[in-house]
């Protein structure tokens, strides 16, 4: 998450979409994206370079 | 013709209205009273179907008397997750943005396989808004409370189900399960909890929360119970070769599934590991954390991308627990989506490793038992976790592979609250599920008890 300023990315992503923010909206929205850029981290990133092809899924 | 109580379960129920000894008229009423009776200590329910259930009733009545065929299930009250469809009521998937919607003009379909074997529906229960939660905390409705502790939840996002099995007002529910959403309820509960294959049963009516993990699932109070729903539910489901379980082969999972289980959690998974002779060294999945990650990170993208419009337009409305979590989940970047997909498949690969070498996987379902209701932090070797999200973490890592997971109550003389112990089978195996359900329900492994007010009251006068 250090490479990614979350509040300003929260501001300008849900301008984009179309989704007003109330000021005191934005603060906790930007701690849950933060959370599950948390969450993110723990991806190993051995799996992108294993398996390269679109999403599949097959129980 | 004595009607029987809320202990009463599927099977016996169907077996008496079928041979006439009951009317399936008295054992709906019946649990109307008790529906009615119990709201105020469990707010189970959101909405009631009383016209519905009693004109339903009464033709299975008339049926029985004319000679006339009448279904598997025919008599047995049922409740239904507000996330289904039911006919002419509205679909409000705990929250107040649906509830402007208009009535449903048919059943879901996992409603319809119920109603088809003339089971009989009694009303939609309490939920999280949009089944975001694992505790059943809503704002709106309030809280579901778990029959066995009032202070306590009975977990969620299904909570209001498992709440109405467990307290003896229905013996069947219907609720869905996306991290854990059957198996938290069903083992904060204590009850038998399923959930089938994903993309086994139709989810057709149905309010989703995130469409590739969403599964239809059902609580009962005894795994042959759970056997007679799912052959209902599940029209392609077999169970022509019996199975032995004493020659199936076992492991208890270790790693992610132990280090954040607590004593409570741990002592239940032996209980069961012992019994169905599992290997003395745990198997080991090494992405179980990476899992857990994935699957939050597909539910948030998920639902965010769902409820769009509504967070753009209504979200005012939303409970203000869920509000900011689906907010953010609208912005999350597709980058972080596609890098928990790809993970999925990868760890899908990693499970099917281990069933070249066992036929069922045991986990424990929570790290603890149920919390008393608005818990922050429990305590779990020596470490806090946040409370309600640490509710899930030994469900959720197993969502995004999709097998059947059922649920076996544990009860303990030392602890009052049940505890579940998750038992996983490879993709399309229900039957071996069951089967060792069935098993620990007749060994006595498993204790699933209805939780009356005057136990619960004993329990806290002297505590």
């Amino acid at each position: 998450m250090s490479d990614f300023d979350v509040r300003s990315y929260t501001v300008a992503m849900a301008e984009m979409l179309g989704i007003h923010l109330e000021p005191d909206e934005i603060d906790p929205v930007a701690d849950q994206i933060e959370r599950v850029g948390q969450l993110v981290s723990r991806l190993p990133r051995q799996v992108d370079d294993a398996l390269t092809v679109a999403p599949r899924f097959r129980p | 013709m004595t009607v029987p109580d809320g202990t009463v379960g599927v099977l016996e129920i169907a077996t008496k209205v079928r041979g006439g000894q009951v009317s399936a008229l008295d054992i709906a009423q019946a649990a109307l009273d008790r529906v009615d009776s119990a709201q105020a200590r469990l707010n189970a329910f959101t909405t009631v179907t009383t016209e519905r259930a009693l004109t339903a009733a009464a033709d299975i009545d008339r049926r029985v008397a004319a000679g006339e065929p009448v279904g598997a299930l025919a008599g047995v009250p049922f409740a239904v997750k507000d996330l289904f469809d039911l006919k002419g009521e509205v679909t409000i998937a705990g929250s107040t943005v649906l509830a402007a919607r208009p009535p449903a003009d048919r059943d879901a379909a996992a409603v319809e396989r119920l109603t088809r074997a003339d089971a009989v529906p009694i009303g939609a229960t309490t939920m999280d808004e949009f089944a975001f939660g694992f505790t059943t905390e809503n704002t709106h409705y309030g809280a579901a409370r778990n029959p066995h502790d009032v202070q306590r939840t009975p977990g969620g996002s299904s909570g209001g189900s498992a709440a109405a099995v467990a307290g003896g007002l229905v013996p069947l529910a219907l609720g869905t399960d996306t991290n854990g959403s059957v198996r938290v309820p069903a083992a904060f509960c204590g009850l038998f909890g399923l959930k089938p294959t994903y993309g086994r049963l139709d989810r057709r009516g149905a309010q989703l929360f995130s469409d590739s993990l969403d599964h239809v699932g059902a609580f009962t109070r005894s795994a042959r119970d759970l056997g007679a729903w799912y052959s209902v539910a599940d029209a392609g489901s077999s169970d022509a070769q019996p199975i032995d379980v004493g020659q199936l082969r076992v492991a208890r999972l270790g790693g992610w599934f132990e280090d954040n289980a607590g004593e409570a959690a741990l002592d239940a998974l032996t209980s069961v590991a012992d019994t169905l002779g599992a290997d003395r060294t745990p198997a080991m999945l090494p992405l179980a954390e990476a899992a857990h990650a994935a699957a939050s990170v597909i539910t948030y993208a998920e639902a965010g991308e769902l409820h769009l419009d509504r967070i753009r337009n209504e979200r005012a409305q939303f409970d203000p627990v869920v509000r900011h979590r689906l907010v953010a989940a609208a912005l999350l970047p597709a980058d972080w989506y596609l890098r928990a997909q790809r993970l999925r498949q990868v760890w899908v690969d990693q499970l099917d490793e281990l069933f070249a070498d066992y036929d069922v996987l045991l986990a424990p379902a929570t790290p603890f038992p149920a919390p008393i209701i608005g818990t922050d932090t429990v305590e779990i070797n020596g470490r806090d976790l946040p409370a309600r999200p640490a509710v899930g973490w030994l469900t959720q890592p197993l969502t995004p592979t999709g097998v059947p997971i059922g649920v076996a109550p544990m009860l303990s003389a030392e602890s009052p609250l049940p505890m579940g112990v998750q038992v996983i089978a490879k993709a399309n195996n229900e039957r071996i599920v069951l089967a060792v359900l069935t098993a620990l329900e007749d060994l006595g492994v498993t204790t699933c008890v209805v939780a009356s007010a005057q136990a619960d009251q004993n329990r806290n006068e002297s505590s």
